[in-house]
């Protein structure tokens, strides 16, 4: 056995003591693990994106019999129908991927992968490929069809390089892919030395997080303007900031806070009786706002008036018994007064893995 | 009940345990992350990334021979892969708060130097059994290496440190 002489782990323990001391809060860690189960979908997506990616090339005609192009069909969602009439947003589905190992078994929990999953009106999901990129932090749908996505490339696979904010060879580009999957515009967005994420947008523009804050880019020219200042900002998260109409929402904790996106200025504060907040989203006038969050015992969905910060209406979505996993995977406005949310829950003795699609759920909720 | 043990009793955990856990060697899993990785506010980072995937599973972590050891491969992992270069893509916001300490001595110096110009696979080797106080079979288990590997790491690796601290006398 190699023994370790005493001056040699004393001086190592000596020279291990850091010039920033180690302080997080608890309440933090919970709130970056929460946060984390977002990114691990994002990285999950982006495996599947290549997946189809390739899949695309070596079986064209399997694809190509898919109307439209692009888009893979899978199995209805275990919702009923809904309206015929197109909705007033898309209910794109973001969420984790959330496995464990079985000892003596293989891998339980929930994969959502095949690319970008989208839930139809009639409940049905669709899942879009993300051609030219290797993953992407976040996707947003356009009632047209379009799709605005904020997409990475490693621009030299396979090559060590200096990891940081300067890292090179990595490109980040803004895309807006058309109802057939074809590339309408792909932006280099990146700034060196600078994070970004997509959190989400519009026919118009995108939102984008950058480390000076909130801002809007325009699509067509590229020209972007600031909204909200990084201070009243609790991250980049697109589940937990919303801009639409003159609104801009942002779930901090268990506290939604709605700005007038023409001022900057706070308009109004709500907090929820929660233990996490999962996801808000606002009404295309941007009046009123629904965020779905977790109590001890239950999963909600409530509709907050942005004026005024008083609840509309709420609800209690069904879940499996004592469930391991429950997340929401997505809201969007079927209509100005009604709202769908999609979700899924995985009971604690599941012992395998679990397309998401076998678990999905959804309800609306309407507001007078 | 506090929101964060409602949090966790919903999904059948046990917030003793783990803050119990997290009590115990967060800093200490800090400090190994920050001697591997040379970098204190990637070691931060890291460490915070670790503890909040040892909390997301606690009742797998918690069950497992070293939940300190499988929190500082998690913590080195993720700091090294490709996917936390695109991450690192967004800065962490500074402070301001960071305490104002006196530096460390020569010898720590010297040390800290002869361990940064160690290959990684023996500086984590030292860095578990120093640190962590990990055993032979316990290093290996959570570096997932041989026991062999390990003691010819460690030793190669000593012998760098002891060079070190005999030119620094």
């Amino acid at each position: 056995m190699t023994l370790i002489p005493d001056n040699v782990a004393e001086a190592v323990r000596n020279a291990a003591t850091p010039s920033i001391a180690y302080s997080v809060d608890l309440q933090s860690l919970r709130r970056r693990a929460a946060r984390r189960r977002r990114r691990h979908q994002a990285a999950a997506a982006a495996c599947a994106a290549a997946l189809v990616g390739v899949g695309a090339v070596t079986i064209p005609a399997a694809l190509s019999k898919e109307p439209p192009a692009g888009t893979l069909p899978v199995a209805p969602a275990a919702d009923g129908v809904q309206g015929q009439r197109p909705p007033a947003q898309r209910l794109l589905l973001h969420g984790g991927g959330h496995t464990w190992e079985i000892p003596g078994k293989s891998k339980a929990g929930i994969t959502n992968s095949g690319g970008q999953a989208e839930m139809r009106a009639d409940g049905s999901v669709v899942r879009h490929a993300i051609p030219g990129v290797d993953g992407w932090y976040g996707a947003f749908g356009l009632a047209d069809g379009e799709l605005v996505v904020l997409g990475h490339t490693d621009l030299r696979p396979g090559t060590a390089g200096e990891d940081g904010p300067d890292v090179a060879g990595l490109s980040i580009e803004l895309k807006v892919l058309r109802a057939d999957g074809s590339v309408e515009l792909t932006r280099e967005v990146r700034v060196k030395g600078e994070g970004v994420s997509l959190v989400a947008a519009d026919r118009g523009s995108a939102y984008l997080v950058r480390p000076s804050g909130l801002l809007s880019h325009d699509l067509a020219t590229g020209r972007e303007e600031p909204i909200l200042p990084a201070a009243a900002l609790t991250g980049a998260d697109g589940r937990l900031i919303d801009v639409s109409g003159n609104a801009v929402a942002v779930l901090d904790g268990c506290q939604v806070r709605v700005f007038a996106r023409s001022t900057g200025q706070q308009r109004t504060q709500a907090s929820l009786p929660c233990t996490d907040a999962a996801q808000v989203r606002l009404s295309p006038d941007g009046r009123l706002a629904a965020v779905a969050y977790r109590t001890r015992d239950e999963l909600r969905i409530t509709v907050l008036d942005t004026e005024t910060g008083a609840s509309r209406a709420t609800r209690t979505l069904p879940t499996v018994p004592q469930p391991a996993i429950v997340e929401v995977y997505g809201i969007a406005w079927t209509e100005s007064t009604s709202v769908r949310v999609a979700w899924a829950s995985l009971p604690r003795d599941a012992d395998r893995l679990y397309q998401l699609e076998e678990l999905l759920k959804s309800q609306t909720v309407s507001v007078q | 009940m506090r929101t964060a043990e409602r949090d966790i009793v919903a999904t059948g955990l046990d917030v003793e345990s783990f803050d119990e856990f997290y009590r115990a060697y967060s800093e200490r899993i800090y400090r190994a992350l920050a001697l591997t990785l040379g970098n204190e506010t990637l070691a931060k980072e890291a460490t915070d990334e670790a503890l909040s995937r040892a909390y997301a599973r606690w009742g797998e972590v918690r069950a497992l021979d070293n939940p300190a050891g499988w929190a500082y491969r998690v913590g080195l992992n993720w700091a090294t892969s490709w996917w936390r270069k695109v991450r690192r893509e967004r800065p962490a916001p500074a402070t301001g708060n960071e305490p104002v300490v006196a530096g460390p001595d020569p010898t720590a110096v010297a040390v800290r130097t002869a361990l940064d110009l160690l290959p990684l696979g023996q500086r984590t080797v030292v860095v578990c059994r120093v640190l962590l106080d990990l055993s032979i079979t316990d290093t290996a288990a959570v570096l997932k290496v041989s026991e062999g590997t390990v003691k010819s790491r460690l030793s190669r690796g000593l012998d760098s440190l002891r060079a070190a601290l005999t030119e620094e006398e």
